[in-house]
């Protein structure tokens, strides 16, 4: 049975996120998953209500994998990459984000502005979008990465993806819906990014990229690329980078 | 066939592809045709859906300008879902290869309610499934083109509307003494045209001004006009002014804030480019103004 997930509108959110950012983090009175915002929505029917004690751990949890990046600690330094890997991770795996809800932006801004605001402070301070549900929420874009660039249970380096591409390969993939939402194309440009990487060095990595990902988004639009085989993706893919390297190098030396 | 995209090959016109419409059924329940919306959904509901389909091989020839040996087909079927013009995730993926001769066919499947929300968007469409041995110059030659393809989305809920619309107290939402007895507001943020455009626009109708509200809910033409151009007018002002217009619009992706304001733009202003919108901008505002409120008349029609 699914397990409906607390909502909360954009009108209630941004009042609450008002008042969060006008008063600093200081203020914050704390998650309480028994007594929940009155604006906190659920669907009516299709599952059974999330209990408090899940909601509780689901923010122990993500406070656990800060404070081991840094979190609370203004004397270390973050690792703000090895948060969004670990959480990625976490929340890919978390059964209760396995269904339709954990698509809903309402969700997610529940859990950033309702749930971890003090989280979503530390890693990105005052970035409206970074609260609210969208593409770019702190914890909704970090489900998103692990949902799509999971390699498969059993798979040898199932979530080594998450840990090996930069953030910069990561939104290019994920931040772009007609990538991001294909599981079988975000995961197959992600691996030809490694390899690509492997090759050309993950330093120069980031201007190819992104004239890798023009070229993909251009052909993805005449030729069905998530239809091909793995072999054929790959060496098409691969290609796409070797060409971007070969463009980049070029401008450069005239 | 997408009419954005000006394919770089022939095509599969209509006449080789008849495609029945979608027909949904809700768990064992009767078939019926799939619209728009589909009521009485919830994540525990299993979703069917079924289409018929009959190719026309000698006209599919001919379209492609191929032999009827290299007529080699298959037929993708994507779901996508969550909110939003585009899918956030693609949770159904099939591709088969169409048994020459076997012309007509129907396809069926099922799809559980658990992984859905909000929307349910099916893609449809036939590519080549082999590598294409004696063609003409502009035919399709490679496994995977593209060759015909439609798109239908079903809302599964009621809380997507075709423009996103809340009515809302102005007060406390905009704490401002003047805006708060505006009759709307549109919520949105320049920061981000990549954002896609659901998530990141919103109309607030203010619950002050019941008469107002009324008379959006009877679909006033000249009140729907003038709100539509007062929002196509505010978002295309800010990305016409914007330093990196140019570099900017090249990278957007369809279904974004951005896309959408483009799309205005060059219903606006057809076959004009970025530099001329932004004279008119700048020299004429009421004309640039005034160019979204006619448009936002004809798009009523």
């Amino acid at each position: 049975m699914v397990t409906l997930l607390p909502r909360l509108t954009a009108l209630a959110a941004e009042r609450m996120l008002d008042d969060f950012l006008h008063h600093g983090v200081s203020a914050w009175r704390g998650f309480d998953p028994v007594n929940l915002p009155d604006e906190v929505r659920f669907a009516a029917t299709g599952g059974s209500q999330v209990h408090p004690v899940t909601l509780r751990d689901l923010r122990s949890r993500v406070v656990k994998i800060a404070k081991d990046c840094g979190f609370g600690n203004d004397d270390e330094k973050k690792d703000l990459a090895l948060f969004d890997s670990e959480v990625s991770v976490w929340l890919a795996e978390n059964p209760i984000l396995a269904s339709g809800e954990s698509l809903r932006d309402d969700t997610w801004t529940f859990i950033g502005v309702a749930m971890a605001p003090d989280i979503v402070f530390w890693r990105f301070g005052t970035s409206r979008e970074r609260y609210l549900g969208g593409i770019r929420n702190t914890f909704q874009r970090l489900w998103m990465r692990g949902r799509v660039l999971d390699r498969g249970p059993g798979s040898d380096g199932r979530w080594d993806l998450l840990y090996e591409l930069t953030e910069d390969a990561l939104v290019q993939i994920t931040e772009r819906p007609s990538i991001g939402g294909d599981p079988i194309l975000a995961r197959a440009i992600a691996e030809a990014w490694v390899r690509a990487a492997m090759h050309h060095g993950k330093g120069r990595m980031e201007p190819i990229m992104r004239h890798a990902v023009l070229r993909i988004r251009i052909q993805n639009e005449i030729r069905s690329m998530s239809s091909l085989s793995q072999a054929e993706l790959a060496k098409m893919l691969d290609a796409f980078f070797d060409i971007a390297e070969e463009t980049i190098t070029a401008s450069l030396q005239v | 066939m997408n009419s954005r995209i000006a394919f770089p090959f022939l095509t599969l016109s209509e006449s080789a592809v008849k495609a029945s419409p979608w027909s949904v059924a809700l768990n064992r329940d009767d078939w019926f045709p799939a619209g728009d919306f589909l009521a009485d959904w919830d994540s525990s509901s299993t979703i069917r859906l079924r289409r018929e389909f009959q190719l026309d091989p000698d006209i599919a020839t001919l379209d492609l300008g191929i032999s009827k040996d290299d007529l080699q087909l298959s037929l993708g079927v994507r779901i996508g879902t969550g909110p939003g013009r585009l899918p956030r995730l693609i949770v159904y993926h099939d591709h088969s290869e169409i048994v020459p001769e076997e012309w007509r066919f129907t396809f069926e499947l099922e799809v559980l309610g658990s992984g859905l929300s909000s929307v349910l968007d099916i893609t449809t469409e036939f590519t080549l499934s082999a590598q294409v041995s004696v063609c003409d110059a502009l035919s399709p030659k490679r496994v995977g083109d593209r060759l015909w393809q439609d798109r239908h989305r079903i809302r599964l809920e009621g809380e997507e509307p075709r423009f996103p619309i809340e009515i809302a107290d102005l007060r406390s939402l905009l704490g401002d003494g003047t805006a708060e007895s505006a009759p709307w507001y549109l919520h949105w943020s320049p920061r981000d045209w990549t954002r896609d455009f659901h998530g990141a626009i919103r109309l607030f109708l203010n619950r002050e001004r019941p008469e107002f509200v009324e008379r959006i809910e009877a679909q006033d033409a000249a009140i729907l006009q003038t709100l539509m151009a007062d929002i196509m007018g505010q978002v295309c002002e800010r990305l016409v002014n914007e330093q990196e217009a140019h570099e900017l619009i090249e990278g957007l992706e369809p279904g974004s804030l951005g896309a959408q304001a483009v799309s205005w733009l060059n219903h606006a202003w057809p076959d004009c480019d970025l530099g001329f919108i932004r004279s008119v901008l700048e020299n004429k505002p009421g004309t640039f103004r005034a160019a979204f409120l006619a448009v936002a008349e004809i798009r009523q029609d």
